[in-house]
């Protein structure tokens, strides 16, 4: 993304301008919903790359994201309920209402029929794109969460509603679960937050350093480095830090050779780990 | 661009001045990210991405050209916010000027309002064009004098100087929001203002900065819950208690402030239904209001979002009286213009000085004729 009041041009190929008049694309509908689902899941993850942060397109794209998952989440479960009753009258084209909520890319009105032959008449088709959207989905959640467990991919069509189900669950955090819980949406939008300096008041620095043997600890007030402006570190931090080091130059005393190496190789190996979070 | 003539609705439009470079390689700083007339339209505000807010003085009309409406000049330059770095999140919070907000002027001063993400400063633009002359304790180049060569007493005269536009930071108002500031407005009592940011509103006395009353706050308890964002907020011209704020779900809500202290609930809200039958995939996001601004009548409210300019009447809020749209022919684009984050641009709007006429921003041509005057 460019930033703005910089002109852009599109893209000469690839993506989605590949089939720039989407309404004269033969895909199906759920390959364009697949598309736009990819596109918005790329844009959640990059989201924390973009030089300007922006909580409203956050919340637009998640909004997106929602809306398409709550409508594979639908139909697969009158998928599910369709092919439980009768797996055979799917092929002889009985009628079933189309889900309400059909969406297009294009803002004319949806073509339900439309979307309702390709629905007939490629189930099997869509079975796979369903299947294969659940799969992406759950792997970005993976991305997204860092780690934590996903539900098994699976390979059963009548497992299909109960993995919709834990994806919902996923995206409608209420719930703290046994496990890690999963709360991608507030990682991203409490990231958004700027947050006054008040995280560090009533905490002492003194606290935090217990384990760090300060007496071979050759510290200098200079360097603790660039000064924070006044409004974002109240003075009373400011007084703890100059306390530490001062206490620090007073007490520093060297010990044996070889416990101060083995105690500044600790140090370092402290620091890097402070230093790389 | 200025009016050609000013018969009737037959209005044309022509441009007068260009400002700025027309280079196609800008530096990103230079790049103008507001633009706010005065109350008389003498002065032109704009901000930039480098923090920087330029004036515009409209130049007097001569006698020698009185069908001119005058050119616009460059009246004072000054840098208005500075970057800052958040360190305890590791971001940088930026110096880009995001709204200026002109107060109704009271005596010879100038007094604007302008915002970057996290702070409000009061900026006083005040002229000199005489200083003092003959101390008597000091001499012209203010050092002082041997008392012993003074012998007699002399009034120090005003007299007149190069025009001297001085600009001095009056107030600053940070540290009260922890999100981005979007809109700021100022109150028609001429004491209060407020700002916006995508969850919480702001009310501020213009002479008291270490405090401000939150009076609209709309994060959720569990931010996994949240769906919608304040985009603009704006006071109401007249009603010192009203202010309306839209957000990203394309609705509006009056507030009165009189009502409580926190305006969680609307007095009004506005929003049109959506027709289950032309829903698409971004008809969320192609309904969020990127601005709203009040007629100067105080009856109606005009908003923009990204394919429509709707005008509303107060009194209904059913849906709006007027639609305009203003780029039709990208409805069947807005799957790229998902992708390559155009589709989240914001525009703005505006009204003329007697409510005849709607201007919104874009990125083509703007021109909307608005609807016959209403009394």
């Amino acid at each position: 993304m460019v930033g703005k009041g910089v002109k852009r041009k599109r893209h000469a190929d690839g993506g989605l301008d590949s089939c720039q008049n989407l309404a004269d694309c033969p895909e199906s509908y759920s390959l364009k919903r697949q598309l736009v689902l990819n596109t918005s899941l790329n844009k959640m993850q990059n989201g924390r790359a973009l030089p300007e942060l922006s909580l409203r397109r956050t919340v637009l794209i998640a909004n997106t994201l929602r809306q398409i998952q709550e409508e594979i989440r639908l139909e697969s479960s009158q998928l599910a309920s369709a092919m439980t009753l009768d797996s055979g009258c799917l092929e002889s084209g009985s009628q079933r209402d189309a889900p309400p909520s059909r969406l297009t890319t294009e803002s004319h009105p949806a073509g339900f029929s439309d979307g309702l032959e390709d629905f007939m008449s490629a189930t099997s088709d869509e079975d796979h794109s369903l299947s294969s959207a659940i799969n992406s989905i759950l792997r970005d959640l993976d991305i997204i969460v860092d780690g934590s467990p996903s539900p098994s991919n699976p390979q059963d069509n009548l497992d299909m509603p109960e993995a919709m189900d834990t994806m919902a669950e996923d995206w409608d955090k209420e719930e703290i679960q046994p496990s890690e819980p999963c709360r991608p949406l507030e990682s991203v939008f409490g990231s958004f937050e700027i947050m006054s300096s008040s995280y560090l008041v009533g905490v002492t620095l003194d606290d935090l350093f217990l384990d760090i043997d300060t007496s071979v600890c050759d510290c200098d007030v200079a360097t603790v480095g660039p000064a924070p402006s006044g409004r974002t570190v109240p003075p009373g931090v400011a007084d703890d830090l100059a306390k530490t080091f001062t206490s620090c130059n007073s007490s520093s005393s060297l010990g044996a050779n070889a416990n101060s190496r083995t105690d500044l190789n600790d140090l370092d190996h402290i620091m890097e780990i402070l230093v790389s979070s | 661009m200025r009016r050609a003539g000013s018969c009737g609705s037959d209005v044309q439009w022509c441009f007068t001045q260009v400002k700025g470079t027309t280079d196609l390689d800008v530096s990103e700083a230079d790049i103008i990210s507001t633009v706010e007339f005065n109350h008389t339209g003498e002065l032109l505000a704009t901000g930039d991405k480098g923090g920087r807010v330029v004036i515009f003085q409209r130049e007097q009309e001569t006698k020698n050209q009185p069908h001119r409406q005058g050119e616009y000049n460059v009246y004072s330059t000054f840098q208005s916010h500075e970057p800052e770095f958040d360190y305890l999140k590791s971001l940088e919070i930026e110096e880009k000027i995001n709204k200026i907000r002109w107060l109704p002027q009271q005596n010879a001063a100038h007094f604007l309002l302008s915002t970057n993400d996290k702070t409000i400063k009061l900026w006083k633009v005040s002229e000199r064009d005489k200083r003092p002359e003959g101390y008597n304790l000091k001499d012209e180049e203010g050092r002082m004098k041997d008392l012993s060569t003074v012998t007699v007493l002399q009034v120090p005269v005003l007299k007149p100087m190069d025009l001297m536009v001085e600009v001095t930071p009056r107030k600053i108002f940070a540290n009260a929001h922890t999100y981005h500031i979007n809109s700021i407005s100022v109150n028609s009592d001429c004491e209060t203002y407020m700002s916006a940011d995508d969850l919480r509103i702001n009310l501020w006395h213009l002479g008291i900065t270490d405090r401000s009353f939150n009076i609209v706050d709309i994060k959720p308890v569990d931010m996994e819950e949240l769906t919608e964002v304040i985009t603009a907020a704006e006071f109401h011209p007249h009603h010192c208690n009203l202010l309306v704020y839209s957000s990203s779900k394309g609705t509006l809500r009056l507030c009165d402030m009189r009502a409580a202290a926190l305006c969680d609930k609307h007095a009004k809200l506005f929003e049109e239904p959506e027709d289950p039958s032309n829903r698409f995939f971004f008809s969320e996001i192609t309904s969020s209001v990127s601005d709203v601004k009040f007629s100067h009548s105080g009856r109606y409210m005009m908003t923009r979002d990204y394919l429509t300019v709707k005008v509303w009447d107060l009194n209904m809020e059913t849906k709006p009286i007027e639609i305009y749209q203003i780029h039709d022919y990208l409805r069947s684009k807005l799957c790229s213009l998902y992708e390559n984050d155009c589709i989240f641009d914001k525009f703005e709007c505006a009204w003329n000085g007697s409510d005849r006429l709607l201007l919104n921003s874009d990125f083509t041509i703007p021109f909307k004729p608005g609807f016959p005057e209403y009394s």
